[in-house]
C-alpha cells in the first residue's frame, strides 16, 4: 500500500473545510480525478456532520480521517472513526424511490445517508475498542 | 481546537432583474457549518421581506453538501404557497450532480441562464 496520511478534528461545523481540504490535498498529491475527489470530500463531510449532529451533543468527541491509496487494486479508501458508546446504526438506507418520495414531500431527512451511499462505490461500518468507524472505498 | 479556517460563504442580493423578482446570488461553500447563516438570510426574504419569487445564482458555488440542500428544501413549498418559487440557475455540473442524484430537478427547476429563469416567471403570472 502506498500514500497514507490522517488528520484528527474536533467534532464541530467548523472543522468541514479543514477535513475537505485534507482530502483534496490527499487527492491532488496522488493525481486522483475531480469527480472521485468531490465524491470523497462530499462523502467524508456528510459523515461527519452525521457525527457532529448527532453524536458529539451528547459526548464530546474528536474525529479522525485516514486516506489510503492502494494503487495495485486501483482504490482509495477513507477512514473515518469517532469515540462512540455504541456502533453507528445506519438508518434503513432510502432507496431512489422513498428518496424522491421524501423531496416530493419536503423531508430532508436521510438526505446526507443516501448521498454517502450514492458516491462511493464501498461501505463499511465497524465497532472497535469504543471506536465507530466508517470505511468509504472508490475505485479509481 | 486548533488553528483551523472555517467554511466560506456568500450570498448577496443582486438588483432586481424584473419586477418583482430577486435575484440572489451564492458564493463560497455551503456546508452544516454555513448552512445556518443561508437559511437566515433567504427566511429574511421570504418571511420579513415577503419576497417569493426567488432566482438562484449558483455561478460561485463551489460546494454544497445536504444541509445546504436541506435548507433549499425547507422552504420551497413557503415560496409556493405565496404565489411564488424559487429556481435555480448556473448550477456548476460537479454540484448539478449532487442535485441530480437527490432528484432535485424533480422538485426545483435548474435552468442554464437567468434569462431563463425570468422568461420562466412571465410564464406564470
Amino acid at each position: 500500500m502506498t500514500g497514507f496520511n490522517s488528520i484528527t478534528l474536533p467534532a464541530d461545523t467548523r472543522i468541514l473545510a479543514e477535513l475537505r481540504s485534507f482530502i483534496f490535498r490527499i487527492a491532488v498529491e496522488n493525481g486522483i480525478d475531480s469527480q472521485t475527489l468531490h465524491a470523497l470530500e462530499l462523502a467524508a463531510d456528510e459523515i461527519a456532520t452525521n457525527v457532529i449532529d448527532h453524536v458529539a451533543p451528547e459526548m464530546p468527541c474528536d474525529i479522525y480521517c485516514k486516506c489510503s491509496i492502494n494503487s495495485e487494486n486501483k482504490i482509495i479508501t477513507c477512514e473515518i472513526s469517532w469515540q462512540s458508546q455504541e456502533p453507528f446504526h445506519p438508518e434503513i438506507l432510502p432507496q431512489t424511490d422513498d428518496i424522491r418520495q421524501r423531496l416530493e414531500s419536503r423531508q430532508p431527512g436521510g438526505l446526507g445517508i443516501f448521498l454517502i451511499h450514492s458516491l462511493v462505490d464501498e461501505i463499511e461500518y465497524d465497532y472497535h475498542e469504543g471506536r465507530s468507524l466508517i470505511r468509504l472505498i472508490k475505485k479509481l | 481546537m486548533p488553528h483551523i479556517t472555517p467554511s466560506q460563504f456568500g450570498s448577496i442580493e443582486a438588483a432586481s432583474p424584473a419586477s418583482g423578482i430577486t435575484l440572489i446570488e451564492l458564493s463560497g461553500q455551503l456546508d452544516a457549518h454555513t448552512a445556518p447563516e443561508f437559511e437566515r438570510f433567504l427566511e429574511e426574504r421570504v418571511r420579513d421581506e415577503e419576497k417569493s419569487k426567488l432566482i438562484l445564482d449558483f455561478t460561485n458555488l463551489e460546494y454544497i453538501s445536504s444541509a445546504g440542500l436541506g435548507v433549499l428544501m425547507g422552504l420551497i413549498e413557503e415560496v409556493r404557497s405565496q404565489s411564488g418559487d424559487m429556481k435555480l440557475i448556473k448550477v456548476p455540473e460537479k454540484i448539478f450532480h449532487v442535485l441530480d442524484l437527490l432528484g432535485f430537478p424533480i422538485v426545483f427547476e435548474i435552468l442554464p441562464e437567468l434569462n431563463d429563469a425570468l422568461t420562466s416567471f412571465a410564464k406564470v403570472k
